[in-house]
C-alpha cells in the first residue's frame, strides 16, 4: 500500500469517525496539556532555583572549619586560607572546569551612595566584599570597563577640596575626614572597579527598596546603576575597625552586574582584594585564598569532585543546591506520574474506541481484504488513524499548555507583588521538552491502537463479508 | 489449462470430532470466459465455494489451483495480490461505504495497489459509464437505489479490470425487475468483454443466463450441466 493512499484512507476514516475520535482525543489532548505545562514549569522553577539561586554547575570550597586556623581566628590570629598550591591541585581534578580562588576583604568596610538614582544616599554599616579573577567577570562588565586595580593607572596628584582632580579621579585623603579634622591633602586616584551579584539586586528589590520606599533596581534603574561611584570607607564599620592601617575613604564604581559576584556585597579585581589585605589584615591575609569556585563541566560530576576536595582537606560549601534540586525533582516527578497516568488512561479509552470501531467496520475489513488488502495495510490503516489522532491530540494539548502558561505568566506578572528572584517567565518549553512531550502523547496514541490494528488485521475476510455494510 | 481446478476440495468447520462440512470432496475444472452459475439453497456450501474459489478462506483440504497455483500454498501477501490482480468481487450486501461518494467507493482498490493506476479518473468514469452510472460519481450511496448500489459495487469490481468476476448472490437484496438488468449486465460483460463471470445464488432465474450450471446440495456437486443462455430473465 503506498503512503500517499493510506494517507488518503486514514483523512476519509478520521473525518468520517470525526465525533467518535475527537471525543477519545480529549483525554489524551489534557494529558499531555498537563504534563507539557508541569514539565515546563518544572523546567521554569528548576531555571531559577538551580539556575540563578543556588547554580548547580559550581562548588564553592572553603577552609575546614574546625582547623586550627579558626581557633587561631578566634584567639586574634589569621584566619584559616587556602593555599596557592591547594588551588593548583583542585586544577587537576578530572571533572573541573575551572577554579577561580576568592579573596574575602578581612577587614571592615562600609559605604554610602546612590544619590544619583535613589535622590540620595543609601548608606550600608558594613559592606562585605572580596576579589576575583577579572576573567571571572569580564562578560558582565559595561561596555570599555577596566575591571583591574587602579592604583598603578591612577596620577596621584595632590589634591583637597579646594584643589580638585581629573575627571574620572577622586580625591583620597589618607584618613576618613571626620568633621573635626584639620584639613588635610590627599592623592588623586582612580575608583576601584565593583560588580554586585543579581542576588543582590533581587533581595534590594524585594526586601530593602519597599520598605525604604526606594525605587526598585529593575530594567531601566538597574543599567543607570552601572556607572554608579560609591564613598566606600575601608577599615571602620558599624560594628568595629580593622586591626591594622588606618582607615580612609576610597571610592569605588559600579561596572557591571554578575552572578559571579558575592551574594550579599561587592566584587573587586582579586589585586585590590590582595592590596588593601595587605594594608588592613596583614600579610598572611594577602597570601591565601578564602574560598575557591570551582566550575564543573557537567553537574554530575558534583559527587567525584567533592570527594577530591575532602581529599585535600578542604570543605564544600553546603548551598542547599543539591536539597532544593532533590525537591524540584520529587515535584517535578509527582506531577509528571499525574499527568501520564491521564494520558495512559486517555490511551486505554482510545484502544477502547478503536475496538469498537472495528467491531462494527469489520465488514468493511473484510472487503478491503477481498480487494487486495494485505494484513498489513490493515494494521497500517490502523495504526496511521491511531498516528494522526496523537498528532492532533498532541499539538491541541501543547497548544492548551503554552496558553495556559502564557495566562499564568501574565497573571503572576500583574497579579501577584514582588519578591525576591521573581522571575518573568515561569515556564520553560524548551524543544527537547516539547518534542518529549508530543512524541509522548503520539506514542502512547499509536500504543493504544496495537492491540485493536492486531485485531482488525486478523478479520477473516469470509466471515466478516457474510454480513453488509 | 484451466482457470480453476478443484480436486477433491472439504472445508469443515470447527470441532475436533470432525465438525460440520460445508464442502465435501468436490472436483471440477473452470475454464476462462465461462459464465457459470452455482445453485443451491441456504447453507449448501454454495457461498463457502465462491470464498475458496476468492482465495478468502484457504483453510481447506483437497487442492484448489488458480492458474496452476494451489491457493492454500500462497503467503497471505500473495493472496492479497491475486485477489487485487485477478478476482473482483460483488456482494449480496453491496458492501459501500455510506460516508463515501461513489467515485470513492468504486476507486477503493486502487488503495491497495503496489504502485500508482495511471489514468485512474479515467478508469472510475469508464466504469460508471459501464455500469450505467454516468454522472452519478458525487453522489452519496444513500442516494442511489438497490439496484444502482450494485452497480456502484460492480463498477468497482470492474476498476482494475481483473479477469475473473465472483459474485455472491449479486441479485439477492434486489426486485425481479432490478434483479434482471444487474443480471443483463453480468450477461453483458461476459459475452462483450470476456470476463470470467462466476455467480453462487440460491435463485433458479440467476440460472437463465448461465452457460453452466453447477448445483450443489449439503455440500456435494450434484449436478454439472451446460446449457445455451435464455433470451430473458
Amino acid at each position: 500500500m503506498r503512503a500517499a493512499a493510506l494517507v488518503d484512507l486514514v483523512a476519509r476514516d478520521l473525518k468520517r469517525s470525526l465525533r467518535t475520535f475527537s471525543v477519545a482525543a480529549v483525554g489524551i489532548t489534557v494529558g499531555v496539556a498537563t504534563l507539557a505545562f508541569f514539565l515546563a514549569l518544572s523546567a521554569g522553577m528548576r531555571e531559577v532555583v538551580l539556575g540563578r539561586i543556588f547554580p548547580l554547575d559550581r562548588v564553592e570550597v572553603i577552609p575546614p572549619e574546625t582547623s586550627v586556623g579558626s581557633v587561631l581566628s578566634v584567639l586574634g590570629g589569621a584566619p584559616a586560607g587556602i593555599e596557592p598550591s591547594q588551588v593548583s591541585a583542585l586544577r587537576r581534578v578530572p571533572g573541573v572546569r575551572a577554579v577561580l580562588p576568592r579573596m574575602r576583604f578581612a577587614f571592615p568596610t562600609s559605604g554610602r551612595g546612590g544619590r544619583a538614582i535613589f535622590g540620595r544616599d543609601v548608606g550600608a554599616g558594613e559592606i562585605p566584599a572580596d576579589g576575583v579573577d577579572p576573567a571571572l567577570v569580564r562578560p558582565d562588565l559595561l561596555e570599555g570597563a577596566d575591571f583591574s586595580d587602579p592604583y598603578g593607572r591612577s596620577s596621584h596628584r595632590a589634591c583637597n577640596p579646594t584643589l580638585a582632580c581629573a575627571d574620572g579621579e577622586y580625591c583620597v585623603y589618607p584618613q576618613i575626614p571626620w568633621p573635626t579634622t584639620a584639613p588635610q591633602m590627599g592623592l588623586c586616584e582612580l575608583p576601584i572597579p565593583a560588580v554586585v551579584s543579581p542576588y543582590l539586586v533581587e533581595v534590594f528589590d524585594g526586601v530593602i527598596a519597599p520598605s525604604h520606599h526606594l525605587p526598585r533596581l529593575g530594567g531601566v534603574l538597574l543599567r543607570q546603576a552601572n556607572g554608579l561611584v560609591l564613598e566606600w570607607d575601608l577599615g571602620r564599620a558599624g560594628l568595629g575597625s580593622a586591626r591594622q592601617g588606618t582607615p580612609r575613604r576610597v571610592y569605588a564604581k559600579l561596572v557591571g552586574i554578575s552572578r559571579h559576584a558575592m551574594d550579599l556585597g561587592i566584587t573587586v579585581p582579586l589585586d585590590v582584594a590582595r592590596r588593601l589585605n595587605r594594608e588592613y589584615a596583614g600579610e598572611d591575609a594577602a597570601g591565601t585564598f578564602s574560598s575557591v569556585v570551582v566550575y564543573l563541566r557537567d553537574a554530575s560530576e558534583l559527587t567525584r569532585v567533592s570527594g577530591a576536595v575532602r581529599a585535600q582537606g578542604l570543605e564544600v560549601r553546603t548551598s542547599g543546591a543539591e536539597q532544593m534540586g532533590l525537591l524540584v525533582t520529587a515535584i517535578t516527578v509527582i506531577l509528571t506520574l499525574a499527568s501520564v497516568i491521564t494520558v495512559i488512561v486517555a490511551a486505554l479509552n482510545i484502544a477502547h474506541v478503536f475496538l469498537s470501531l472495528i467491531t462494527e467496520r469489520r465488514g468493511e475489513i473484510g472487503l478491503m481484504r477481498a480487494l487486495g488488502a494485505t494484513k498489513g495495510d490493515v494494521r497500517a490503516i490502523v495504526l496511521g488513524q491511531s498516528f494522526a489522532l496523537g498528532l492532533l491530540a498532541s499539538t491541541g494539548g501543547l497548544l492548551l499548555a503554552r496558553v495556559a502558561a502564557y495566562g499564568c505568566d501574565h497573571l503572576a506578572r500583574t497579579r501577584l507583588p514582588p519578591f525576591p528572584f521573581k522571575p518573568d517567565v515561569w515556564f520553560l518549553f524548551s524543544p527537547q521538552l516539547v518534542a518529549g512531550v508530543f512524541a509522548f502523547g503520539v506514542g502512547a496514541c499509536v500504543l493504544s491502537a496495537l492491540v485493536p490494528a492486531r485485531r482488525a488485521a486478523n478479520v477473516e475476510p469470509a466471515s466478516a463479508l457474510s454480513g453488509g455494510v | 489449462m484451466p482457470l480453476y481446478d478443484l480436486r477433491n476440495l472439504t472445508r469443515r468447520y470447527g470441532g475436533a470430532d470432525g465438525g460440520r462440512v460445508a464442502l465435501d470432496g468436490i472436483t471440477l475444472t473452470l475454464d476462462k470466459g465461462e459464465l457459470v452459475a452455482i445453485l443451491g439453497t441456504s447453507g449448501s456450501g454454495k457461498s463457502t465455494l465462491l470464498n475458496v474459489l476468492g482465495a478468502l478462506d484457504r483453510d481447506y483440504t483437497g487442492e484448489v489451483l488458480l492458474d496452476g497455483k494451489e491457493l492454500r500454498g500462497l503467503s497471505d501477501d500473495a493472496a492479497a495480490g491475486l485477489r487485487q490482480r485477478t478476482l473482483g468481487f460483488v456482494f449480496q450486501g453491496f458492501h459501500l461505504v455510506p460516508s463515501w461518494s461513489v467515485r470513492q467507493n468504486v476507486a477503493l482498490p486502487a488503495s491497495f495497489a503496489p504502485t500508482p493506476v495511471a489514468d485512474l479518473a479515467k478508469r472510475i468514469d469508464e466504469a460508471l459509464e459501464r455500469v450505467g452510472l454516468a454522472g452519478r460519481g458525487d453522489d452519496l450511496p444513500a442516494a442511489l437505489s438497490g439496484g444502482q448500489r450494485q452497480r456502484v459495487a460492480i463498477a468497482r469490481a470492474l476498476l482494475l479490470k481483473p479477469p475473473v468476476l465472483l459474485c455472491d448472490e449479486p441479485t439477492g437484496s434486489l426486485d425481479h425487475a432490478t434483479g434482471a438488468s444487474i443480471l443483463a449486465l453480468f450477461e453483458s460483460l461476459h459475452r462483450d468483454e470476456g470476463f470470467t463471470v462466476i455467480m453462487v445464488t440460491h435463485e433458479e432465474r440467476v440460472t437463465a443466463i448461465a452457460r453452466r450450471v453447477l448445483r450443489i446440495e449439503d455440500g456435494r456437486l450434484v449436478d454439472d450441466r451446460r446449457q445455451s443462455p435464455k433470451e430473458s430473465v
